[in-house]
């Protein structure tokens, strides 16, 4: 191999290692409590659930809010402190119990979110006379919000449960 | 017209205690070492050893088989003396 050639390929190893990609792949991604973020995602969603709901007519800036959560919320079961099923890493009796006790809190979550959600746009449809189409949006925003909610809400859960172990 | 009362007590877990810290020093065994005798992560040791968690039965028999001591020596219901308030003690 020419030394051009390398110098090249080194140079991409390098670059492709600092996206991140190939440490995910090795599951070297150094897991870590996160507090902040999932309240900002969940902000984000809920707010934009909320203006949705004020703004009949007009989703889209409550939808565009929801998917920034939902951006945020796409990252955290990646590096939140929750271990996935079937992943390369151990995942040893400690790590169950915060996994189990987070999505539990997660799930109930959803489920009470569904539960008052439905009441909300049904009593909102009633009152306000929201027409087929908006009912479709508001329906569409709600689910997606609650999509939000059950990827940010177990790792809002477990980094708040537990608190990080110093390293030795 | 019979009525039934049911009363529900929210019994509150014991802490249990532990001196994986101080059998872990003695033996001069880093937690990563400790955490590869009984399969878990060190993290968990750290956990253990704070107090944030209880193990399993079968965690805390491994633990004591890898120090070599009986299990109560390990784990206790009540806190354990302190060394320092246990030298005392046996200096007087």
């Amino acid at each position: 191999m020419s030394r051009f050639n390398q110098r090249l390929f080194s140079r991409l190893d390098a670059a492709a290692d600092r996206t991140g990609i190939p440490a995910l792949a090795r599951a070297e991604v150094r897991r870590r409590h996160l507090r902040w973020i999932p309240i900002l995602a969940l902000a984000l969603a809920l707010g934009g659930w909320a203006w949705g709901l004020a703004q009949p007519g007009g989703t889209y800036p409550g939808y565009a809010l929801i998917s920034a959560g939902f951006v945020l919320g796409t990252f955290l079961p990646i590096f939140g402190p929750i271990k996935p099923w079937g992943g390369p890493r151990l995942v040893d009796e400690f790590d169950r119990q915060v996994r189990q006790r987070a999505f539990l809190a997660g799930f109930a979550t959803v489920s009470f979110a569904t539960f008052l959600g439905i009441w909300l746009m049904l009593g909102l449809t009633l009152l306000d006379h929201w027409s087929r189409e908006v009912l479709i949006a508001q329906l569409a925003n709600f689910t997606y919000m609650l999509f939000v909610l059950y990827l940010t809400v177990p790792t809002l859960h477990a980094s708040w449960a537990t608190r990080p172990v110093e390293e030795e | 017209m019979y009525r039934q009362h049911i009363i529900i007590r929210v019994a509150k877990l014991p802490q249990i205690h532990n001196r994986i810290a101080l059998f872990r020093a003695e033996r001069g065994m880093s937690r990563r070492a400790l955490a590869e005798a009984v399969g878990v992560n060190p993290q968990t040791i750290g956990y253990l050893e704070r107090g944030d968690y209880s193990p399993s039965l079968e965690l805390g028999m491994k633990l004591a088989a890898v120090f070599d001591a009986p299990v109560e020596l390990l784990f206790s219901f009540t806190p354990f003396e302190s060394v320092a308030s246990a030298l005392r003690r046996a200096a007087e």
